[in-house]
């Protein structure tokens, strides 16, 4: 490692020697071009984050769906049950068999596990718990339709199979329970993505506001003592503006991800649109800021 | 050439480093996710025990374990495999279920020379290939009893019979077992047969050259009925039988005996309570049906080869059936009898151990192809239902025996040549 670091040490001093005697003309056009490239940087960062975090939210609410669904799953695998006590307390299930309101519980539950299984977001994993789902809820079906069978046979046989029919019901429970758990580790995972994540998002946020302020202090500091003038407030405008796009950018952002919005406020076309020309207006202010002095002495080599 | 140097360092570092991550994720100390059927809150002792021969392998090799819990074993199973998600290691509770996955099963490379017979041939299929460790035993044809309510042991079948005729409900009899409900009679009726009629037509019956119509077949059905006075003896009487867990039987301290092992009794104590061996009827010793769990093996994980490798172990194999609960066997005969605690695990366990004498029988149920042993489990609770009935039942079950096949490992049953 000592061998890599070597000769790039001398290159720095060179460039630290090089930037000290450095005509300021020189510097504050760099010191430009770094402003102009920070409000290209907060743009481009604004633009990726906006638009993932939509990609983000939008997979993360596919996911809550999901898990809604398999809520949905859960209570309709109660109401079958309940439907299928009550058949076998009111009805004569010899002639009604599980009863209609047992069928199309049943469908129901079928149902929200396919719509589950169109946002599940635990992978392999996820398709494994809902195989064993429906795994789970063919050996209820199949319970309570031998419990149906067997109350021909006689009473206490027909209660015994609605007994084993109860605790198969029980059985499928706990295996939506596992799956809702599958998906929210895997929603979990997702609201954690970076775009989604403050401490992450805002750092990239408010990277290239930081740089510029460093920037413009280091305007300030050369116009001032080379030049015995202020920096001009065109510049300071500037600043502004970008911190003011870039900290709205993150508000929103902020609100969306804590939401999950359908409708993500930083990635709407009109707040991009606003933001794109404010950041648009804060480059052309501060090339203005730095036209003066850099034309002043054009001639400069 | 210097800059070049730097580059080809720069190179080599680079791939280092974005290979080191891929080496380690198949290296030997990957995690083993395991499918198990011991719930830690209903079956604590079997699952604690479990756990303490795992946490012991975790300790001396850093391999991390991650114990996936479910009833339905291989129902989950079905479902993982089918998603290309297999656990690593999976419990399988029938050899009929090792046979059922021998395609997804990996050969293992794991010695069983000192394991016993019937589970040595069945974890081979009888192949010379080791297709799962049978990780644990049990003894079935076992009959528990209240030493304050039973008077002479049921040692006998004149004595099982005095059980019988005790006033009240001497027989502790729990069918619900959800979708297997009706095996603890399934047990009596296999256990029934083999007393009577010894190995040869137990495995007869199993191959379907025994038919369930025959005379022995039906007469093991209608002993287990006269003993149990057609559900008379039993707490609740049909519907107690039919609705009761097979956990919750003799525990609820309403009977006096029970048919099965003693991890199927539901006891958290054998104080109180005593056992005979499950008699001969036909005058010549009686074999004895077994169970067990087996593990099988479903990735190319080399840490789950390890775990399973210790499994097999002399060592891992004391420490478990050296747990207080649990009530583990283990069909390893280099178990020493010391290794069991004290009382009646370590006396049923001689039968067990090298040189024992009694034949060994691995349970009907287990090793019946999968229709017939469900159509077995509910014939039984539509005969306690109606014992008039034993007839049409036995007509179906001969039905479905021929459309099933016979056990696809019949001839591996018992131990001996019998």
């Amino acid at each position: 490692m000592q061998a890599l670091a070597r000769p790039t040490q001398p290159r720095i001093a060179g460039q630290y020697r090089r930037l000290r005697s450095a005509h300021p003309v020189d510097v504050l056009r760099w010191l430009r071009n770094g402003v102009l490239l920070g409000v290209a940087a907060a743009a481009l960062l604004y633009l990726w984050v906006a638009i993932q975090a939509g990609s983000d939210i939008a997979a993360a609410r596919r996911t809550q769906q999901a898990i809604a669904d398999i809520g949905k799953a859960g209570n309709a695998v109660t109401d079958a049950k309940n439907a299928l006590n009550n058949a076998f307390s009111h009805e004569d299930v010899t002639l009604v068999g599980t009863g209609s309101d047992f069928v199309n519980q049943i469908t129901q539950v079928n149902k929200y596990l396919t719509l589950a299984a169109e946002g599940n977001a635990a992978g392999a994993e996820g398709t494994g718990e809902i195989q064993y789902v429906q795994n789970q809820l063919a050996s209820y079906l199949q319970l309570s339709e031998t419990a149906v069978r067997d109350y021909a046979l006689g009473r206490p046989l027909g209660r015994a199979g609605l007994l084993y029919a109860v605790g198969a019901a029980g059985d499928v429970q706990s295996a939506i329970a596992g799956l809702s758990k599958a998906e929210q580790t895997a929603l979990d995972a997702q609201r954690s993505a970076w775009t989604l994540d403050p401490g992450t998002f805002w750092s990239a946020l408010l990277g290239p506001v930081i740089g510029m302020v460093l920037l413009v202090a280091a305007t300030a500091n050369i116009v001032a003592r080379h030049f015995r003038r202020h920096v001009s407030r065109r510049l300071w405008g500037s600043l502004l503006m970008t911190a003011a796009t870039m900290v709205t950018a993150g508000l929103f952002n902020s609100a969306d991800a804590r939401s999950l919005s359908a409708d993500p406020w930083a990635g709407h076309p009109a707040t991009m649109a606003f933001a794109l020309t404010l950041l648009l207006a804060a480059a052309v202010l501060a090339q203005l800021a730095y036209r003066p002095r850099l034309a002043e002495y054009r001639f400069q080599p | 050439m210097r800059t070049a140097i730097v580059r080809l360092a720069r190179l080599l570092l680079a791939l280092g480093l974005g290979a080191a991550p891929a080496a380690c994720g198949g290296g030997p100390n990957t995690a083993v996710t395991i499918l198990i059927p011991w719930d830690p809150k209903t079956d604590s002792g079997e699952y604690n025990a479990f756990a303490a021969v795992i946490n012991r392998f975790k300790q001396e090799t850093g391999i991390e374990i991650t114990l996936q819990v479910t009833r339905g074993v291989t129902q989950q199973l079905d479902a993982d495999l089918a998603a290309g998600d297999p656990p690593d290691v999976a419990d399988l509770s029938s050899p009929g279920a090792v046979s059922q996955y021998r395609g997804r099963l990996r050969p293992l490379q794991v010695s069983l020379r000192h394991y016993a017979q019937p589970w040595h041939g069945l974890a081979m299929l009888g192949t010379g290939t080791v297709y799962a460790v049978p990780v644990k035993a049990d003894v079935q044809s076992l009959i528990w009893y209240s030493t304050g309510a039973v008077r002479s042991p049921p040692a006998s079948w004149a004595a099982l019979r005095s059980v019988s005729r005790q006033r009240g409900t001497p027989w502790c009899l729990g069918l619900a077992s959800g979708v297997v409900s009706g095996w603890p009679g399934a047990s009596w009726i296999a256990d029934i047969l083999m007393s009577r009629y010894q190995v040869g037509a137990y495995k007869a019956w199993l191959h379907g050259t025994l038919a369930w119509t025959s005379s022995q077949v039906s007469s093991a059905w209608q002993e287990w009925g006269a003993l149990m006075r057609y559900g008379a003896a039993v707490p609740g009487g049909v519907t107690g039988a039919l609705t009761t867990s097979f956990k919750q039987a003799m525990p609820s301290g309403r009977c006096a005996a029970e048919h099965g092992a003693l991890a199927a009794t539901g006891l958290t104590s054998t104080a109180g309570y005593s056992y005979a061996r499950f008699p001969s009827a036909s005058g010549a010793a009686s074999p004895a049906m077994v169970s067990g769990d087996f593990m099988g093996l479903f990735t190319d994980n080399p840490s789950a080869r390890r775990l399973l490798a210790y499994l097999a172990s002399k060592e891992a194999q004391a420490l478990w059936v050296g747990q207080a609960g649990g009530d583990a066997f283990s069909a390893d005969q280099a178990v020493r009898l010391a290794d069991y605690p004290q009382g009646v695990r370590r006396d049923i366990a001689r039968l067990l151990a090298p040189g024992a004498s009694t034949t060994l029988c691995f349970a009907a149920g287990d090793l019946m192809a999968p229709d017939v042993s469900a159509a077995f489990s509910q014939a039984v609770l539509e005969y306690v239902n109606n014992s008039h009935s034993l007839n049409d039942l036995l007509r179906s079950l001969q039905r479905t025996q021929r459309g099933a096949g016979p056990s696809p490992v019949w001839n591996l049953a018992c131990s001996g040549r019998s």
